[in-house]
């Protein structure tokens, strides 16, 4: 090879080098660039995904804790706290709404009466209560008149209820 | 040594290897040309200036005075390997007045040093080809006429490279008292510069693309680096995503906007079992006698008003034939209860009438802090009292209760205070 083809040959090695250094450089910068709206974009991603988790788990507990509204018989609040299988007495005492934003909240204060030994009557208590379905703000245990070691227990509590959409999860 | 030896434009000899070449320039006498208008002008601006077809010209100034030599071949000028071009007298010693050199049996370059009537002095120069069987005897011949003619002249044979050819010279020259000496042995004129040069710029361009490469492997990482960690943040993007699109929305109460603030305006169930308080609380009560009735109210609170469950619930207790009739025996009881009973935090005594004694017992039910020795014997040795039947005697005991009364669920330390809410009290 000449001088000169050797001389040309090596130039347009080195510039087409660096030609491609530069380019594979600023693909790089590009990728850097594109690393940022990544991370942004995945921070924003978990925040979204933190705020559905958060919402998604207190509309279950809501579900789970609130009776439906438009099918809110007796028999309804009875299966909603587990007690429709027994033969405590069950009265609804007052229903009132409370508006909470846009959301219409029904409260039915109830009474629950049952005449059961004095353990299982602290047992049904327990049992109610760890269901949070109803708030229990009274508890009244007085003497049975029947034979044996019975109870009686009054309970007075409140069970909340809203409008919810037929139908399952999605 | 690499020698070429260029006459007129032609290469008449070459012994080529690696490293720098030398070229000798035997330039014949009517291939000399002098001009005077381009004398000062130095070699660089001489060469743009005098841009020819014919090549790169060979010349050089002196006294005022630039010769032009010829002209470059091409050949020499595309050699990758670095190049000088000399004159061939630019070897000659400085003391001699003839030289020969001698690079071949056949091949030898002959100059006479002139002087003209200026005082100018130059050389005669010629490359002389000689043939025949014996051309190394008509080269001793052509010597022994210059010494003849020329005598007490300084005469200079150099031999390029061939040793065989050295001795033999030796010899040959003895009897005209002249000793060759290697070719590689001359050095250049004092102050003397090559017609022409070029660099061997080889070692340049290969560490500039080195230099070239090495930038191009950096960019290289840079830009893979770059794009696997894009990857991998595309793939958690796109795993966070599909987590997203998993995520269930409870269709029945998927309308509500707000369910965190319906949630907290809910009344929250408290913190511990409601049957351990009210049985912590019978249990501390019937050591006053037999209970009658037990109400418990316990405290509410939502997380739209407070985070914080109420520390204390009040049980209200009425206790049937009182085993103490007076208030200092009471007292001394209640004493001997929130002893034993570290998590009864107050006992009240709320009213009489009767036979019947109202108590209102408040139990520590959360935000407990580590207990002492002392109250952790305590709390094992307090056995729960079960209220199996109000009318009987309340130390009657159920194993269903104990296990839900636990003192571990609501023991607490601290003193517990007796009051009253009569002044006085009939025994």
């Amino acid at each position: 090879m000449t001088r000169s083809a050797y001389r040309l040959f090596m130039v347009l090695s080195l510039v087409f080098i660096l030609g491609l250094t530069v380019f594979v450089f600023y693909r790089g910068q590009n990728e850097s660039t594109e690393i940022l709206n990544r991370q942004n974009q995945l921070v924003r991603l978990k925040q979204e995904l933190e705020n559905a988790a958060r919402l998604s788990a207190a509309l279950v507990q809501l579900d789970q804790l609130t009776i439906n509204e438009q099918t809110a018989t007796q028999l309804d609040i009875l299966r909603h706290l587990g007690l429709e299988q027994t033969d405590v007495t069950f009265t609804i005492e007052s229903r009132e709404i409370r508006t909470v934003g846009s959301t219409n909240l029904y409260i039915r204060t109830v009474r629950i009466g049952s005449v059961l030994p004095y353990p299982a009557s602290l047992y049904l208590l327990d049992k109610l209560n760890n269901t949070k379905k109803i708030f229990i703000n009274q508890i009244e245990i007085t003497p049975s008149q029947e034979q044996g070691d019975k109870v009686r227990m009054e309970m007075r509590g409140r069970v909340y209820g809203l409008d919810k959409a037929v139908g399952g999860i999605q | 040594m690499n020698i070429f030896i260029l006459s007129r434009r032609t290469i008449t000899f070459r012994q080529q290897g690696k490293g720098e070449i030398c070229v000798l320039m035997v330039p014949s006498r009517d291939q000399v040309q002098v001009v005077r208008d381009l004398a000062g002008m130095n070699d660089a601006k001489l060469q743009s200036n005098v841009s020819s077809s014919r090549g790169i010209q060979l010349s050089r100034a002196i006294a005022g005075q630039r010769f032009i030599y010829g002209y470059l071949p091409e050949e020499i000028s595309e050699l990758r390997q670095a190049v000088k071009v000399w004159l061939a007298e630019d070897f000659a010693p400085a003391d001699c007045q003839s030289f020969f050199y001698v690079f071949s049996p056949e091949v030898i370059i002959h100059g006479v040093r002139e002087q003209s009537d200026e005082g100018y002095i130059s050389w005669r120069t010629a490359q002389l080809v000689l043939t025949g069987k014996e051309p190394l005897q008509s080269f001793i011949n052509a010597v022994a006429d210059y010494s003849l003619s020329n005598p007490g002249a300084n005469v200079c044979v150099a031999v390029l490279n061939h040793l065989d050819l050295y001795r033999q010279l030796q010899g040959m020259l003895e009897p005209f008292n002249i000793s060759p000496i290697p070719f590689t042995a001359l050095k250049t004129t004092a102050g003397a510069r090559p017609l022409y040069r070029h660099m061997d710029h080889t070692i340049i361009y290969l560490t500039g693309v080195l230099f070239g490469l090495m930038l191009l492997l950096a960019s290289l990482l840079f830009w893979f680096f770059n794009w696997s960690e894009r990857l991998k943040l595309d793939t958690e993007i796109e795993n966070i995503q599909t987590q997203i699109r998993n995520i269930q929305i409870n269709q029945s109460t998927g309308h509500i906007s707000a369910p965190q603030e319906v949630l907290d305006t809910m009344s929250k169930a408290y913190n511990q079992q409601p049957s351990a308080i009210i049985d912590a609380a019978a249990n501390a009560a019937a050591q006053y006698g037999n209970l009658g009735q037990i109400t418990f109210m316990p405290a509410e609170y939502t997380t739209e008003i407070s985070r914080n469950p109420p520390l204390q619930q009040t049980v209200r207790l009425v206790v049937n034939q009182p085993r103490d009739k007076l208030l200092v025996d009471q007292e001394r009881r209640g004493n001997v209860i929130t002893k034993m009973r570290p998590w009864v935090r107050q006992i009240e005594r709320s009213g009489a009438s009767g036979n019947q004694l109202q108590l209102m017992i408040s139990v520590q039910t959360s935000s407990a802090p580590e207990p002492t020795l002392s109250l952790i014997e305590a709390a094992q040795s307090a056995v729960p009292v079960s209220l199996s039947s109000i009318e009987q005697s309340p130390t009657t005991t159920s194993s269903t209760l104990a296990s839900q009364t636990t003192p571990q669920t609501v023991s607490i330390s601290g003193t517990a205070e007796i009051s009253s809410t009569t002044p006085k009290v009939q025994p």
